[in-house]
């Protein structure tokens, strides 16, 4: 996979169709997203699958938004799994970036992460291959949905409370691209205090989440106290789905819950 | 529906609402203690009736279990009024 990896990109920097590319970079036994703008760079691009498939994953279209920011004319490459090209679609819906800026490289996931993910589509359709995994079905979420309304509350409350109110599900996350937060805001959580008031910091992201979030997980990897948050923000969608019809990343046109119209 | 005063207000809130009552639901706090009912400034009578009856909701669901130490006819309740 690799190797077709590289060999686009490559034609990607020699043509001069892009300025950069956004990929992950193994150097010294790290790996680290990287901005790669040399084809000699390029014996150290990974994907990120070492001991299993996914082990390193970052958001690097957060990073392709800050260099749109900063260069809005130029056109830079990113490495894509389905969830980040889901990520990639929604963004354009909120117009944090435009087609026209960027160019997708695309990795198929393998059934094993599909399935740990609960993935619904574990392919891009800009791909350097052919898709070799099925969606699969959100196990976690099945299991929480199976509970009942009481156990429920015990259970979340119980993985809230460990909450370090770190930031780190927001940093971290994709699709939080706003220059103001609502979980800085005085009135909703209050500055400086810890832990903080739950469940409501964690109802205002999901809130916030709603017909944004492309269920990438990464939220879910990055707290440091094993919340399941992409559990969470699963239900988000699934709820946003089946009351609105609205996929974020799949579906055209911005999220029902956010059109300002009589409809 | 669309007849309010901040335009599309009602129709952001109704869906906002729908999404909210489910996510409660998701997390252990009972949909029914979010309630969303149109009242106009001008309909005192409904509006005591509204109130009345969901009070009487939230007495039957009993104290929310986020409030813990309570007393036990004061319900807490999340309102939301449009
Ligand atoms: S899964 Fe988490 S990190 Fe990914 S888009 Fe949703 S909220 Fe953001
Ligand atoms: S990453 Fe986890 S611990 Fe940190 S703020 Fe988010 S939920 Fe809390």
């Amino acid at each position: 996979m690799i190797e077709k990896v590289i060999e686009r990109v490559k034609e990607l920097l020699e043509g001069g169709e892009i300025k950069g590319f956004v990929g992950l970079c193994n150097k010294n036994g790290h790996t680290a997203p990287y901005l790669f703008t040399e084809v000699a760079e390029l014996d150290h691009l990974v994907v990120g699958d070492f001991q299993n498939p996914g082990d390193a994953r970052y958001p690097l279209n957060k990073l392709l938004i800050d260099l749109y920011r900063a260069y809005p004319e130029e056109k830079f490459g990113v490495l894509v799994r389905g969830c980040d090209e889901r990520g990639l679609n929604d963004l354009y819906v909120w117009n944090q970036l435009t087609p026209k800026n960027v160019v997708a490289v695309g990795i198929p996931c393998p059934q094993e992460l599909a399935d740990a993910c609960g993935c619904p589509k574990p392919y891009p359709d800009n791909s350097v291959a052919e898709p070799i995994a099925e969606g699969a079905e959100a196990q976690d979420l099945i299991r929480m949905e199976a509970l009942g309304v009481k156990e429920r509350f015990t259970q979340w409350m119980e993985v809230f409370s460990k909450c370090i109110k770190c930031y780190g599900c927001r940093d971290i996350c994709p699709m939080c691209f706003c220059k103001e937060c609502s979980l800085e805001l005085d009135e909703l959580i209050p500055r400086g205090e810890m832990p903080p008031e739950i469940p409501i910091f964690h109802l205002v992201r999901a809130v916030h989440m709603a017909g944004r979030c492309i269920d990438c997980g990464l939220c879910n990897e990055a707290c440091p106290v094993d919340i399941p948050l992409r559990t969470l923000y699963k239900k988000v969608g699934d709820i946003v789905y089946r009351k609105f019809n609205y996929r974020p990343g799949f579906d055209k046109g911005k999220s029902p819950l956010n059109v300002l119209e009589n409809k | 529906m669309g007849d309010c005063h901040y335009l599309y207000g009602n129709v952001a809130t109704e869906k906002r609402i729908k999404f909210m009552k489910q996510l409660l639901e998701f997390v252990g706090i009972e949909g029914e203690r979010l309630r969303r009912k149109w009242v106009s400034s001008a309909e005192a009578p409904e509006f005591v009736e509204e109130i009345t009856d969901f009070v009487n909701t939230l007495k039957a669901l009993g104290p929310s279990p986020l409030k813990r130490e309570q007393k036990p006819d004061q319900p807490s309740a999340k309102v939301a009024v449009a």
